[in-house]
């Protein structure tokens, strides 16, 4: 014990010597979880619309109308046909384009359905479903309009053939669908891996620096050493938590519905599965580079395109879905968000944090088993 | 001085082989990062998890159910008996769309002057999911009325006149997301490449103290950029050819406009990038501080790229901040051609931007280090 505190001890000196480190990794993370809330938090509003309007006439334009009413639309640019459209589409000045029909109001008359083309930008996939979505209500809306009007005029305005379905909606845990109570949590996630990084150079720096020979030269244990250089990063990172959740909640009005504690208890087990993974690395290369470009990679990716951060876990095929249950963010993602948002403690989130757990136990005990192969 | 810089790169070439694992790292990851994106791309948000509380259980309301399916928005997998028991699959996340239908939901829907209201819970965690599910059930719920008149005779005089908005997507007709993600993927790998690389080469042999060996040779800096540039520019884009092929070859990846114009406008990229590499290892002191530096400014740019959320929804400062990320120009650059057939003449916006970017970095990095020697 006394060995893994005087390791802890000159641990934390180290990180004291150079302020930038620790800058870096605290203040930093902080500023970096601040940037990119502030970023991904604004809503896809005021989407730039072609309109093609063939029809020219009172039915085309009061179609439109409910578009240009919408605050999520702006009919931006009026184009004299679809060529037009698409070339706006194509340099990317629009993201989507309504094209209404000649004859449209000719259609509507005679009782029929007329087809309203509502162009979407393929290569923005996540406005493309909104544009779809809000289109197509807006459509239904026009038709239940015109419908009752059609209603109205035939005098059957009151009649019992008149059948409508409301669906009356609530979305729980986050009422107004603010995208920042869900994106802050999520990207903590991203965040802490900037701690987590730091441990790996730090131990591959000993390395380079032969300083870790030294200390080997000592009576510290293997594993001593290696739980006293990780716990200070684990202390850091958890001290991150701290500084995140008062940011979202001073600076964003993110609600916290859950317990402090728990959020606590589980972020330690996500560092110390991501800490596994890093000194896992470090054990395995040469240099801080290494180290680094490798911890890099792996401590990155995966968070932005696998662990249901911007893109939902079902919407996976189901081989995909395992896969990114293995790596620890996808279940602190879901941890997070269950706490701050759903108030969830651990009853629910038990299964996620047996998993940490076991990950950060495989992980640190691999680099421990590796540490001692390389050295003896 | 083309003799020194050559020499100069023979030697760094040599180091960098040597570090065998890292190698094989940097021109593998990516490549396994691209297998692994490609297996986890769905069909977009369709099949929403949705749990059904049904205590109507008449024929109307099954019609209903059966209309959530075969829209493929919703996969109504889970049917419960209570609402109680719909807010626990909520609450556990095994599904994002709760409906509850009410007893007497068939009688409504058929009684005079009354419409028939079911209550939809909605988890307001996934926002995207949330907002789309909305609007699909607005227009099931249209369609769903249309539909019962439809069976139960109602007819108007004239017919049912109606709109209907007919999708379709220009650019990437089927919204197939591995058109779009794989190039994102390789934009994300390749933003890593190029300015993780520099960012070492230099700060390393300050810290060995071979900097100051190399600067008693009659070397000048430009020339000491340059070799260790070169050998940055080698490895980033071999990555960049080895995840370009697998998309063209293996994944197949529709290809628009011209793939010479593409490889030629992304080794114009990952030199602008490596000055930003660059310009991070002559700040920091340490290598420590060079590689946080270069990871930070890496998940930045992934951020302000517009690859996660377009950048003209972005908050005005963070749109003025992407201007100096190279990786957003790139971004454009890759979608255009890729996607869209930009030819050269649509690019010229990207082209200047980088331009004008690329000399300030290097620019100021010659700087750097001349001012650091001194």
């Amino acid at each position: 014990m006394n060995s893994i505190l005087s390791v802890m001890r000159k641990e934390f000196r180290h990180m004291l010597r150079d302020p930038w480190l620790l800058t870096t990794i605290t203040v930093g993370a902080v500023l970096l979880i601040v940037l990119m809330s502030y970023t991904l938090s604004a809503d896809v509003e005021h989407v730039p619309i072609a309109v093609v309007d063939s029809d020219r006439s009172a039915q085309s334009r009061a179609y439109l109308q409910s578009f240009i009413s919408d605050d999520f639309f702006d009919l931006t640019y009026w184009s004299q046909n679809s060529e037009e459209a698409f070339e706006r589409v194509r340099l990317g000045d629009a993201h989507g384009a309504i094209i209404v029909p000649a004859g449209f109001a000719d259609t509507l008359l005679r009782g029929e359905k007329a087809v309203v083309q509502i162009i979407v930008d393929g290569t923005e996939p996540n406005v493309a479903a909104q544009v779809l979505g809000n289109a197509k209500a807006l459509s239904a809306n026009y038709s239940i309009e015109l419908l009752e009007r059609h209603l109205d005029r035939a005098g059957l305005a009151s009649n019992h053939e008149t059948q409508t379905l409301e669906f009356r909606m609530q979305a729980l845990y986050n009422p107004n669908l603010e995208e920042i109570n869900t994106i802050l949590p999520g990207l903590m996630a991203l965040s802490l891996s900037m701690p987590t990084i730091s441990a790996a150079l730090s131990l591959a720096r000993e390395k380079e620096e032969g300083t870790l020979e030294s200390l080997m030269a000592t009576p510290i244990r293997r594993y001593q050493l290696l739980i006293g250089k990780v716990i200070p990063y684990l202390l850091v990172g958890l001290l991150d938590v701290l500084l995140f959740v008062g940011i979202g909640l001073v600076a964003y009005g993110v609600p916290f519905r859950g317990r402090l504690a728990d959020l606590i208890l589980f972020s330690g087990l996500f560092l110390l599965a991501n800490l596994g993974i890093s000194l896992l690395i470090s054990t395995l290369v040469r240099t801080q580079m290494a180290a680094l470009v490798i911890a890099g990679f792996v401590l990155t990716l995966p968070v932005i395109n696998e662990s249901g951060l911007f893109h939902p876990l079902y919407a996976m095929p189901p081989d995909a879905r395992m896969q990114a249950l293995l790596w620890p963010a996808t279940h602190y993602v879901t941890i997070t968000r269950g706490i701050f948002l759903k108030g969830v403690g651990v009853r629910v989130l038990l299964p996620d944090g047996l998993f940490l757990l076991a990950f950060g136990l495989v992980l640190n005990g691999l680099a421990v088993w590796r540490f001692k192969k390389k050295l003896s | 001085m083309f003799s020194r810089i050559g020499n100069m790169l023979w030697k760094e070439g040599i180091q960098f082989l040597r570090y065998r694992l890292l190698l094989i790292f940097v021109l593998g990851f990516p490549i396994f990062n691209l297998v692994s994106a490609a297996g986890a791309i769905g069909e977009g948000i369709m099949h929403i998890p949705t749990a059904v509380c049904d205590q109507d259980l008449s024929a109307d309301s099954r019609r209903l159910v059966h209309m959530l399916r075969n829209s493929r928005y919703f996969d109504p997998d889970y049917h419960v008996g209570s609402q109680a028991e719909l807010e626990q699959l909520l609450e556990k996340g095994e599904v994002k769309v709760g409906l509850v239908i009410p007893q007497d939901f068939g009688a409504e829907l058929t009684a005079e002057d009354k419409g028939a209201t079911a209550q939809v819970l909605l988890d307001g965690t996934e926002t995207t999911t949330a907002l789309l599910a909305q609007a699909y059930l607005e227009e099931t719920a249209y369609e769903y009325v249309q539909r019962q008149g439809a069976a139960g005779g109602v007819t108007v005089a004239g017919g049912l006149e109606r709109v209907d908005a007919r999708p379709r997507a220009w650019f990437n007709e089927d919204l197939g997301e591995k058109t779009l993600d794989l190039p994102d993927e390789l934009a994300d790998s390749l933003l890593l490449l190029a300015i993780f690389v520099p960012a070492l080469l230099i700060t390393r042999e300050r810290e060995a103290g071979t900097l100051e060996h190399l600067f008693v040779t009659p070397m000048r800096p430009i020339e000491m950029i340059v070799g260790k540039g070169l050998l940055a520019f080698v490895v980033a884009y071999l990555g960049f050819l080895g995840m370009l092929a697998l998309l063209v070859f293996h994944f197949q990846i529709p290809f628009q406009g011209s793939l010479p114009l593409l490889m030629g406008l992304t080794a114009y990229y990952i030199l602008v990038e490596m000055g930003w590499g660059l310009l991070i290892s002559t700040v920091a002191r340490t290598q420590g501080q060079s590689l946080m530096g270069a990871y930070i400014l890496g998940v930045v740019e992934i951020i302000l790229s517009g690859r996660v959320l377009p950048v003209a929804y972005m908050p005005w400062i963070t749109q003025a901040m992407s201007l100096v990320m190279p990786n957003r120009h790139y971004t454009a650059i890759l979608r255009g051609i890729m996607l869209k057939d930009y030819a050269l003449s649509d690019l010229w916006p990207q082209l200047v931007s980088l331009a004008v970017l690329g000399i300030v970095l290097y620019t100021v990095a010659a700087f750097r280090l001349q001012k650091r020697l001194d």
